[in-house]
């Protein structure tokens, strides 16, 4: 079935190529395209409303060592997230300064991709290879992205490709069965695009761990832990006019996998997951002032030991903004957000959902060095009262120069999360009469950048957060059933520090992060429980990475190296997860020949065969080793955009 | 030793209890904890508490055998100086030797979803409930029987959905089937179902009386929980009455004539129910309250009440102990999710 649609888009595909040819006309419209390009696609990040926000965003580049794994493995070695892995390549949840795995959202073109029966994202069903552009938004940003946006946003999308005629290939095996095939091919002018990538990714998985749980801690060989993913994306743009145009973004991506059981169980659980995702979107602009529409369509099926679930998501957004003083520039909008769903369990088979939501920003250059964004949503649900949810966030430049550049920052903003679908509806125990949870959250910061021949970027953030009504599912009898019980207070601080400088005929390039986390419980679930002041589970008071690469000629090396702090297991700090470093290393080697280029490169993860987990006896793999090969060839148009 | 095990079931007197044997291991006098442990996790472990000098040793597997095995330990069982743990996430059972709670062996084979065992003739049965299918049916439920020499699971015998807290009663096998509405008996000799009777629905656990009579705890989710008082020899239920709803374990005090019941109803605290054997009714109050009650048991000889507290499974739990008039003595801290004791 999977092949069948993978010809539908081929065929798709050579429809919109003659398309795009026939439409190439040149210089006249250029102006105009790359006023366009200005303009954001709704929800984008960064995005100019995110004014005094941390935002951590990685471009291709950043990436291009990961291209051949899952997001979850990115997101832990360089960012200030914890990960939460049930094994290696399995159920993977992110968490931001110190708050839980459903306070995270997940934005593809701005719109919520995340699982709305879980209220999560699973980040070992996205493949980076997919993604060329990522970002982080810190903290609660429900004014800006809604539902979910409590302990931070992970934003996921592509950019465009340069102009001409590429195609890539990639082939790269790896220990353990690794086997990763990717194919993109794309052909782009100054109007119109189209990329189309397709991935096959597998591994038997059976990594060698050292089992903590048995008598004289053998180590033993994973079972029963292998997977199998295919997918296929599209993104491309049409312009319609010299003002408008439309874009059109697509993925299917099917994955099998055997569930990885923890390591003092035998149990063997099957997981098919088929995410469909496509959104169609349109941009016109005016004098002053741009329009943006968009309808995206979500289609997510888990089949768990055959039992099945099935969600249809509809999300139409419309966003309109303008200039209306030189220096203001305001949007206002409003999403339709459609949920229908099929799962066993549920209280009624079918259940289904409207969530509108109306929502406003403006930025304003107060004075020349002062910027203040001001961003409002409200959202509105049967049967719900949804708190208002407002940012705002204020930067000051001290300093402008082009070789030291300075702002100071902060930023207040409230963030809210519905209950999840089975939180309501799982039958026994679903609650519909939760309300939702909410926070708030208080930064303030300095970002910077110095330096001509050696470039420093800094930025440090110290933040406040407050989490009140949230939801914990707990036993009643032999019942589980969700409750608004819990309420956290979290503080930290976080510190980013890049350096990029040219040595000699070479390049190199340092980046690192920190990250100080207290993340409190505040409440007491019985007159006996220890937990009260206590950090809350599975948050690194301590997490760092480093990331250096030195490119010499057609060379590159880097390493990577991440830090994790003791993490607590249990409410009460009594039991707990050691430390652990992991260093990882990779190497490449570029050769061209005309318009191809060759690059071979060798990874290697976990070098020290660091023997670590990030959930209590769920095992993750020791050295793993990656040799891969990249062909590309790209044929440039003589036009070159100035 | 096998009078301590007597001791638990019978509730002799404090003479009879203290074996002239007089075992010298470090185990041998108080009261072991099972905490379950949560399911992600699987960290489930054993405590050991001395009631003499009020303290605990958390995870006794641990400190004996150097590694922390985890699992979620649904019922531990002992028996001629050996304790099985019962991990029903492991689909294994750890024997060790009680007194050091060293690791004699490892049963990992035959078994899906270990609950309980009991022995007759030195044959060790198993409850397993087995997988649950695409409809959360359980299909596939079965009593392993175990040779105690090798450790092998030697024989299978299906039953009805979900068995239980099975017992042993003259040469037969009384097993509770708690996803249905009967006890399947078994001949020790043929191990085969013999004959199969109607009990209230839900069957969870059968506790004997001073009188040679069986006490059956059941719990439904549509009729609410029952007390049935059952003739073993003539497979009769004699009486019958309700005792409120999410009825979940029961034990008999030292002189085996009065029980205690934990009950967990929905949306609301726990509560544990006093029952003299002579009782047709459930008690109108019960004689302990409090919140994420998840386990209960009496030391037969000083007749002390302990409950476990889950701290609804967020983090490790606590023992809290009250006389049985429901005075409260004092408490200490355990593992995740205590369901169980075993007192020595």
């Amino acid at each position: 079935m999977l092949t069948n649609r993978y010809f539908l888009f081929i065929g798709l595909v050579s429809l919109l190529t003659n398309h795009t040819i026939k439409a190439q006309s040149g210089d006249p419209e250029l102006k105009d395209t790359l006023l366009l390009e200005n303009v954001d696609i709704l929800g984008s990040v960064p995005s100019k409303y995110g004014t005094g926000a941390r935002i951590t965003s990685f471009s291709q580049e950043d990436l291009q060592n990961f291209s051949s794994t899952e997001l979850a493995n990115m997101l832990q070695s360089l960012t200030t997230t914890y990960v939460k892995q049930q094994g290696s390549n399995m159920l993977s949840t992110v968490s931001f300064r110190g708050t839980g795995a459903s306070h995270t959202s997940v934005l593809w073109y701005g719109v919520p991709i995340g699982y709305p029966m879980l209220g999560q994202s699973d980040f070992s069903l996205l493949p980076i290879y997919f993604y060329d552009h990522l970002a982080l938004q810190h903290g609660s940003s429900s004014a800006e992205y809604g539902n979910g946006a409590i302990g931070g946003i992970v934003h996921l999308a592509n950019v465009r490709p340069e102009n001409g005629i590429g195609v890539q290939a990639t082939q790269e095996v790896g220990s353990y069965g690794i086997m990763f095939s990717g194919l993109t091919y794309h052909l782009a002018n100054n109007n119109n695009y189209v990329r189309v990538q397709l991935l096959r990714n597998s591994a038997t998985n059976d990594f060698r761990f050292v089992n903590t749980t048995k008598k004289g801690t053998p180590i033993e060989r994973q079972q029963h832990a292998g997977y199998r993913q295919h997918g296929l994306s599209l993104s491309s743009r049409f312009s319609l006019s010299s003002r408008s145009y439309m874009w059109f973004s697509g993925q299917l991506i099917g994955m099998n996998r055997d569930i990885q059981p923890t390591m003092n169980s035998n149990l063997l659980d099957h997981q098919n997951d088929l995410n469909l995702r496509t959104i169609l979107g349109f941009v016109k602009t005016f004098s002053s002032s741009n329009l943006s529409i968009d309808w995206a369509h979500l289609d997510d099926k888990i089949n768990f030991n055959s039992q099945r679930t099935n969600v249809h998501q509809d999300i139409i957004t419309a966003g309109y903004e303008w200039m209306t003083y030189p220096r203001i520039t305001l949007k206002t909008g409003a999403r339709q957000h459609l949920i229908r769903l099929a799962a066993p369990f549920y209280i009624k088979f079918h259940e289904s959902e409207q969530r509108t939501s109306l929502f406003a920003s403006a930025v304003l250059n107060l004075a020349p060095r002062w910027d203040v964004a001001l961003n409002m949503r409200q959202v509105l649900v049967d049967g719900y009262s949804i708190p208002f949810t407002p940012s705002l966030g204020l930067t000051y430049k001290p300093l402008s120069k082009p070789t030291n550049e300075m702002s100071l920052k902060t930023l207040i903003s409230r963030g809210y999360r519905l209950p999840t679908l089975n939180d309501r509806f799982w039958q026994p125990g679903g609650n519909p009469d939760l309300a939702p949870e909410s926070s708030w959250n208080g930064e303030i910061g300095v970002e910077g950048r110095v330096g001509k021949r050696i470039r420093w970027h800094y930025e440090v953030t110290w933040y406040q957060l407050w989490v009140d009504e949230w939801i914990l599912w707990l036993p009643e009898g032999s019942i589980w059933t969700p409750r608004n019980i819990k309420q956290v207070n979290g503080h930290g601080l976080e510190l980013d520090l890049e350096m990029k400088a040219a040595l000699g005929q070479g390049k190199m390039s340092v980046s690192t992060t920190y990250a100080l986390t207290k993340s409190i419980n505040k409440t007491a679930i019985d007159p006996f429980d220890r937990s009260v002041g206590k950090q809350l589970p599975y948050v690194p008071l301590n997490k760092g990475s480093a990331a250096l690469i030195y490119s010499y000629k057609s060379w590159e090396v880097g390493t990577t190296i991440t830090y994790t702090g003791q993490r607590f297991v249990t409410a009460e700090n009594e039991s707990s997860l050691d430390p652990y470093l992991l260093v990882a290393l990779q190497a490449r080697k570029s050769f061209v020949i005309n318009r191809f280029k060759m690059e071979a490169y060798m990874g290697m993860d976990n070098l020290f065969n660091e023997s670590y987990q990030t959930i209590k006896n769920n095992a993750m793999p020791g050295r793993i080793i990656r040799i891969g090969l990249t062909a590309s060839f790209v044929n440039k148009p003589n036009v070159s955009i100035k | 030793m096998k009078r301590f095990y007597y001791c638990l079931l019978f509730g002799l007197s404090l003479v009879s209890c203290n074996d002239s044997e007089s075992p010298t291991g470090k185990y041998t006098s108080g009261i072991f904890v099972v905490n379950e442990g949560n399911f992600t996790e699987a960290d489930g472990s054993i405590d050991f508490f001395t009631p003499g000098n009020s303290t605990v040793v958390h995870d006794v597997f641990k400190v004996e055998n150097g590694i922390e095995r985890g699992g979620v330990i649904q019922s531990i069982f002992f028996d001629n100086n050996r304790i099985f743990i019962m991990d029903q996430k492991g689909n294994k059972i750890d024997v060790v030797k009680a007194d050091d709670f060293t690791l004699i062996a490892t049963i990992d084979n035959g078994l899906s979803s270990p609950r309980y065992m009991t022995m007759i003739n030195g044959e060790a049965y198993v409850s397993n409930w087995g997988p649950f299918d695409a409809n959360f049916q359980l299909q596939e439920s079965f009593i392993a029987v175990v040779n105690l020499d090798s450790y092998q699971v030697e024989k299978s015998i299906p039953t009805p959905a979900g068995p239980e807290a099975l017992v042993s009663f003259g040469d037969q096998l009384y097993v509770p089937n708690s996803f249905s509405n009967t006890i399947s008996v078994i001949s020790s000799s043929t191990k085969t179902i013999t004959s199969q009777f109607t009990v209230p629905d839900g069957p969870l656990q059968l506790v004997e009386d001073k009188n040679g009579k069986w006490w059956l705890l059941s719990n439904s989710f549509i009729t609410g929980s029952m007390l049935s008082r059952l003739n073993l020899n003539n497979e009769e239920v004699e009486l019958s009455f309700p005792i409120g709803s999410s009825a979940k374990s029961l034990v008999f005090n030292g002189s085996a004539d009065q029980l205690f019941i934990l009950t967990t109803p929905f949306q609301s605290e726990a509560s544990v129910l006093a029952i003299s054997i002579e009782a047709t009714e459930a008690p109108v109050a019960p004689i302990i309250t409090g919140p994420n009650l998840y386990g209960i048991g009496i030391d037969p000889v000083a007749n002390i009440i302990y409950l476990g507290n889950s701290n609804a499974f967020q983090g490790n739990g606590t023992v809290i102990r009250y006389s049985t008039d429901g005075q409260m003595i004092d408490s200490f801290s355990v593992g995740r999710g205590p369901n169980s004791f075993l007192f020595r």
